[in-house]
């Protein structure tokens, strides 16, 4: 599995949170993203295991600050 | 040990029963509670030797007979027995929920602190970590913490105290987070009555099921459904971590197949959360399940069918998907529906407050609740007055086991009730002797199985940077992706500039913190554009349309009495 751009993690979170035109970048939190709770969480680490196939965990995210955080692990995971 | 049998008031037909129970089948199982990879077993004996352990503290604690005694507990096998425990000498158990990090810590606690002051207790149990801290903030209050790692073993015999049947049992507390959080109490009759025509509807035998459950006990379908239930008829409970679940609710499933449960009670949401959730490369023998309950949200068509289709080829079948409808103040169930038949099903549209069956393209699809169950009774009102089939209208119930009112709120218990009968703040209408619910009058908004009130996400909005004060709508959208209901809060603009998306996060972080809940939708606009009522008030129903009109036409907004309006949804 190729390392994913950030703009894929990008892409993935506009598509789970259905905003397409959703402005993010590295230090967009979760509080930024109107409908991002701990349940669509879990449904966007389902999306970035299927879609990257990074080995990640819910409760292994939970602490991260950002977006950058999240995309920082991600690249650790991907098998 | 005393003999706990021998000295029960007979009365007590729910503590005789556990008492007999524990006394007579002390092997049994009575639970066993998951956490991470642990499976904790807990027999009947050992619930009873805990409970008495429990009520012999809370006893040298100076807790007796009546007295309230709060318990905030996490997830943990002590759950039980610390609620049984103060049933044992007479006292009045109360889940209360557990602070969380996300929430902000003051106004946690000044929602927790104005119900021990409306109570009157004096009394908490919670866990080490948690003990230094509400000791801290109730310094000055004559009120005792105990700490569930300080409870011994019982070291001597309990002289139990057996309330009487009409004693009140319990206190639910209601939503709320100004201060304004009801309780709600029930006596042991009560609960009794009510389990046992509860039981009925079910049509289940007892002593062949097993109920899984990860609700939390603070909620009236986690206590009653899957802990008195259960507790009373002796059937054996698989009990999850609620925050487990959420992040792998796969891990429900799991319990199911491996301990063959056979009954599950889940609001809406969380069938969506299930079938969107489980990686579908994950497999389940799910066949010994005879009945997946929906209630506490309005239970929706498309999440049922998206449930069945994701877990038909592991053994769930359409006739499993059952519907309840339920409240603390009715102890639990109003209607349940039937047995080994998928609920009902009614193609209609309402016109001038008439239910109109047909299945034209204006149609819509309302799931039946069922029938009430055994001894209660459901009246619609419409305009006031009780109203025929076919009428919509708020929903009304009157039984034998409706509760005795909220505590230390007389003028709150008076006006919810009407002729005897308790006015529930939801709409809808019966349609062949089945209830079905599509709206409702009290301005909540039910997130995830969360009850908000619309006026209490204002408040919090109101504080933020950049809003116009007074000037903000909430109000809730079903989003069927989620199977439950989002926020969605449109605020007028200040004069002054500041950046929308600064605005935006000041929001949403005023209600992280206040509430733990995150908006689905914020909206800014300029002011004056919130309408009012003719009495100077913003409407929430009318803007919620106005929101439709003008940024999602295609957003499912539950009917709100205000508008006069009748269909499910604008």
């Amino acid at each position: 599995m190729t390392q994913p751009t950030f703009e894929q993690l990008v892409a993935t979170i506009r598509h789970v949170f259905e905003q397409p035109d959703l402005p993010i970048d590295a230090g967009t939190r979760s509080v930024d993203v109107p409908g991002w709770d701990s349940l669509s969480h879990v449904i966007l680490i389902l999306e970035l295991q299927t879609t990257f196939g990074a080995d990640i965990q819910p409760d292994e995210t939970l602490e991260l600050k950002d977006v950058g955080a999240l995309y920082d692990l991600l690249l650790t995971k991907i098998s | 040990m005393t003999s706990a049998k021998a000295i029960l008031t007979p009365e007590n037909r729910f503590l005789k029963a556990i008492v007999d129970r524990i006394d007579g089948a002390p092997a049994d199982l009575f639970c066993e509670v998951w956490a991470g990879d642990q499976r904790r077993r807990m027999t009947w004996g050992e619930l009873g030797d805990r409970a008495r352990a429990f009520g012999l503290a809370y006893r040298r604690h100076g807790a007796g007979p009546g007295d309230v005694i709060f318990l905030m507990l996490k997830h943990s096998p002590d759950l039980y027995p610390a609620f049984l425990g103060a049933m044992l000498i007479g006292a009045v158990p109360s889940f209360l929920p557990f602070p969380s990090a996300k929430q902000d810590p003051t106004s946690f606690w000044a929602s927790q602190i104005a119900v021990f002051r409306r109570t009157g207790s004096r009394l908490l149990l919670t866990y080490a970590e948690l003990a230094p801290e509400v000791a801290a903030r109730t310094a000055d209050m004559d009120f005792r913490v105990l700490s569930r790692d300080d409870i011994a073993a019982a070291d001597a015999d309990v002289e139990v105290d057996y309330p009487a049947e009409d004693a009140l049992a319990l206190l639910q507390h209601s939503s709320g987070t100004t201060g304004l959080k009801k309780g709600v109490m029930l006596t042991y009759r009560a609960i009794f009555e009510q389990v046992m025509a509860y039981s009925d509807a079910l049509g289940w035998r007892v002593d062949q099921s097993v109920i899984a459950s990860w609700l939390p006990l603070y909620h009236d379908m986690g206590l009653v459904a899957c802990f008195l239930t259960p507790m009373l008829l002796g059937v054996p409970i698989i009990s999850l971590d609620a925050f487990e679940w959420t992040t792998r609710p796969a891990s429900l499933l799991d319990a199911i197949e491996s301990r063959r449960a056979t009954h599950v009670w889940l609001p809406n949401f969380a069938l969506a959360h299930i079938a969107r959730a489980t990686p579908r490369t994950r497999r389940f023998d799910l066949g010994s399940l005879q009945a997946i309950i929906g209630c506490s949200e309005p239970n929706k068509p498309a999440t049922v069918d998206q449930f069945v289709a994701r877990f038909a080829g592991e053994g769930v079948r359409t006739e499993h998907m059952r519907t309840c409808y339920a409240m603390a103040e009715t102890v639990f169930a109003v209607t349940q529906s039937a047995v080994a038949r998928p609920p009902r099903r009614l193609r209609a549209v309402i016109d001038g407050g008439a239910v109109k069956v047909c299945d034209g393209p204006e149609a819509q699809t309302f799931l039946s609740n069922g029938r009430p169950i055994a001894d209660m009774e459901v009246r619609v009102l419409h305009d006031g007055r009780p109203s025929s089939e076919g009428v919509t209208g708020e929903i009304c119930v009157r039984a034998p086991y409706l509760f005795n009112g909220y505590l230390h709120d007389q003028a709150t218990t008076q006006a919810a009730f009407i002729d005897g009968f308790f006015r529930t703040g939801d709409l809808g209408f019966i349609h062949e002797g089945e209830v079905y619910i599509f709206g409702r009058i009290k301005e909540l908004i039910i997130v995830n199985g969360r009850n908000y009130f619309a006026h209490d996400i204002e408040m919090a909005a109101n504080e933020a940077e950049g809003v116009k004060k007074g000037r903000c709508v909430a109000f809730g959208v079903y989003a069927p992706t989620v199977g439950s209901e989002q926020i969605v809060l449109v605020a007028e603009r200040e004069a002054e500039p500041i950046a929308d998306s600064r605005v935006v996060r000041a929001i949403s972080e005023a209600l992280n913190l206040r509430f733990g809940a995150a908006a689905g939708d914020i909206r800014l606009v300029e002011p004056g554009w919130l309408m009012k009522t003719t009495s100077g008030k913003i409407s929430r129903a009318e803007n919620a349309l106005k929101y439709k009109t003008c940024f999602r036409p295609d957003a499912q907004i539950l009917t709100m009495a205000e508008t006069g309006r009748d269909a499910t949804h604008f």
